[in-house]
């Protein structure tokens, strides 16, 4: 069976947003701690690794998204970027998680204010995603017949 | 491939993974606010964090260590990547909207 390049990345994509959501939820506060067990050494650095990771699939995913335009590249239903609404509220809140984490690493020594920003932006799209996540499952829950 | 059995073990792994991150979240969310103890654990262990992970040894780098100065000189490809986004999808607008026209 020849599997093409968008289902690898749909599933990396997907346990990659599982991993942050895991680990970026039990940082968030005393509230969600236990999620992590309080070992919140062990999720900062699954966060900021995956983070990386994430950053990496969403530049695969735009690229392949171009190629796909210009040379006309054939690829699957699989894709996380492009026109459908699910693709678009997808690329949308990537973009505002992985702008609003930059700025949460990179303010954290400098701008309090920026930092607090940023974290409640980060949070409502976390939130955002999760339930995106959820709803897209709904919406394909003919593949989980058995 | 929707019908094989390593397919459906995939998807439904995955699918009861992202159920229990949301069972997770919400009961976090709208369960009993944490005890003091809970709290203290929580602050106890972003201490500990603060000491030993990657946030840590970012906050002890020192001034103008080699590292930090790598560290610093990297930051110019966020407006980078920035532009490149942008320029990315002007010439996927473009494309479009050109390649529609010649059809």
């Amino acid at each position: 069976m020849r599997l093409n390049i968008d289902f690898y990345v749909h599933w990396l994509w997907a346990a990659t947003f599982g991993l942050l959501a895991l680990s970026g939820f039990a940082l968030m506060g005393a509230r969600y701690g236990w999620i992590m067990n309080y070992d919140l050494t062990v999720a900062d650095y699954l966060h900021r690794t995956m983070a990386a990771l994430y950053v990496v699939l969403l530049a695969v995913s735009i690229l392949i998204e171009i190629l796909r335009i210009l040379v006309n590249l054939k690829v699957s239903r699989f894709m996380m970027v492009g026109i459908g609404s699910h693709q678009v509220f997808t690329l949308l809140s990537t973009l505002l998680l992985i702008i609003s984490g930059l700025f949460i690493w990179v303010c954290m020594e400098f701008s309090v204010v920026s930092l607090a920003f940023c974290l409640v932006i980060h949070e409502i799209a976390a939130f955002l995603a999760l339930g995106s996540i959820i709803w897209h499952i709904y919406q394909k829950n003919h593949v989980l017949t058995i | 491939m929707q019908n094989e059995t390593w397919f459906k073990f995939l998807v439904w792994s995955m699918a009861s993974f992202f159920f229990f991150v949301a069972a997770c979240v919400l009961i976090a969310t709208f369960g009993p606010v944490p005890s003091q103890e809970q709290s203290q654990l929580w602050m106890e262990a972003m201490m500990a964090t603060m000491e030993k992970s990657l946030m840590g040894y970012s906050m002890q780098l020192e001034e103008g260590s080699l590292l930090a100065y790598l560290m610093y000189e990297s930051s110019v490809l966020i407006p980078l990547f920035a532009l490149g986004g942008l320029f990315g999808g002007l010439l996927i607008r473009f494309q479009r909207t050109h390649g529609n026209k010649i059809k």
